[in-house]
């Protein structure tokens, strides 16, 4: 018994002390890991969007509420509205994947992204290459888009490409019901 | 006794991790697709192997045998988890490049390897050259496999095209086979330049 406490307590003092300088190293990371995630975000809604001077957060609440939406930018051309981006994130292979939706201010997707993700290299992690993702492209917001009628899905990442549908499709619902 | 000098081309040559070993074939495997993935995975591999033989080597009078595979899992996935945050926040390119395999470093066997056998029985400063000369080991023996994969595959070094312009590339080199195939042969002739020097 008096070996178990023993065993447990020195095993319990290793692992506190790397709890503790993972902390450390977290705080002294994660401003910077944020700051290159918003600027990576930025550049995705700027090649997607490219007539827009300026991007500007929507605050009206209802935007997030809608299930999947994490958040959403109006783009801005001279003062005028071009388009939305609709950060959206949809449960893939890997984890949650997040994505970034650019729409027109007509109704056509303007292009999606992938922001983060954690999906099979090779496989489901194709959803982030060009050769999957273009193929959002121009498809109105009329209606949600449905895989493999409206987008071909990945051979063998089926579930990778369900999940960048639904983020897709996240984002016209944010489009349809409230920012348009 | 060994001398430092002798445990550090160990580490390099006539105990390399990937040639002699043949330890870490996952990472080893799958991220070569080229030279530069292999490089960035080689050299995060060494700063965790430095770091964990250096910390279990001190605490190796503290760690009861009976609970040290736990306490160097913890010490090796602490300095994993740092590596990988620092590369996210400073080197974003080679962490997406990476990706999933960044965290895997956990798992390396190379890494579990030398804490077991080397770190935990060693004087920290014979530690810490074993760290280097396994990790820089792994290293070259990554970086040569992804060049050799990168030149067949598509043409280039470290993203230069060198091939000719109607260099037509085998794409398969840069996929699943491609890095059987690529370290066969490299194992074939490591092993007959060393077998040939052992003869001679």
């Amino acid at each position: 018994m008096k070996q178990v406490i023993r065993l447990g307590a020195i095993l319990f003092l290793i692992t506190a002390v790397s709890a503790g300088s993972l902390s450390l190293v977290n705080d002294a990371t994660k401003g910077v890991i944020q700051e290159n995630a918003m600027k990576a975000n930025l550049a995705y809604m700027e090649d997607m969007l490219p007539d827009a001077d300026e991007f500007t957060v929507v605050e009206d609440p209802a935007v997030t509420e809608i299930e999947s939406v994490v958040e959403a930018y109006e783009a801005l051309q001279g003062g005028n509205t071009v388009g939305y981006a609709v950060k959206t994130t949809a449960s893939g292979y890997g984890g949650d994947i997040e994505f970034i939706v650019a729409i027109n201010v007509d109704g056509t997707l303007a292009g999606m992204r992938v922001a983060s993700h954690a999906e099979t290299p090779g496989l489901g992690a194709r959803i982030a290459e060009a050769d999957f993702n273009s193929q959002f492209e121009g498809k109105s917001t009329g209606s949600e888009l449905q895989l493999n009628t409206d987008v071909d899905a990945i051979a063998g990442a089926t579930i990778s490409s369900e999940a960048a549908t639904n983020g897709v499709n996240a984002a016209i619902r944010a489009f349809e019901d409230v920012l348009k | 006794m060994m001398s430092k000098k002798r445990i550090l081309t160990d580490g390099l040559i006539f105990n390399n991790p990937i040639f002699v070993q043949v330890l870490g074939m996952c990472p080893t495997l799958a991220v070569t697709t080229s030279a530069i993935n292999g490089l960035g995975m080689g050299l995060a591999t060494t700063a965790v192997l430095f770091a964990s033989n250096t910390v279990i080597s001190l605490l190796r009078k503290l760690i009861p045998s009976q609970i040290r595979i736990p306490a160097f899992i913890v010490v090796i996935a602490t300095f994993v988890t740092m590596v990988e945050m620092a590369l996210q926040a400073y080197v974003p390119s080679l962490y997406s490049a990476l990706g999933l395999f960044l965290p895997l470093i956990v798992v390396n066997c190379v890494i579990l390897g030398r804490a077991e056998s080397f770190a935990s029985k060693n004087t920290v400063g014979n530690s810490i050259v074993d760290g280097i000369g396994m990790g820089l080991g792994f290293t070259i023996g990554l970086t040569i496999l992804g060049m050799v994969r990168e030149l067949l595959g598509a043409g280039s070094i470290f993203g230069t095209q060198v091939m000719w312009a109607s260099f037509e590339p085998f794409g398969i080199m840069t996929q699943a086979p491609g890095a059987f195939l690529g370290l066969g042969i490299l194992l074939a002739i490591f092993g007959s330049i060393t077998s040939k020097k052992h003869n001679a």
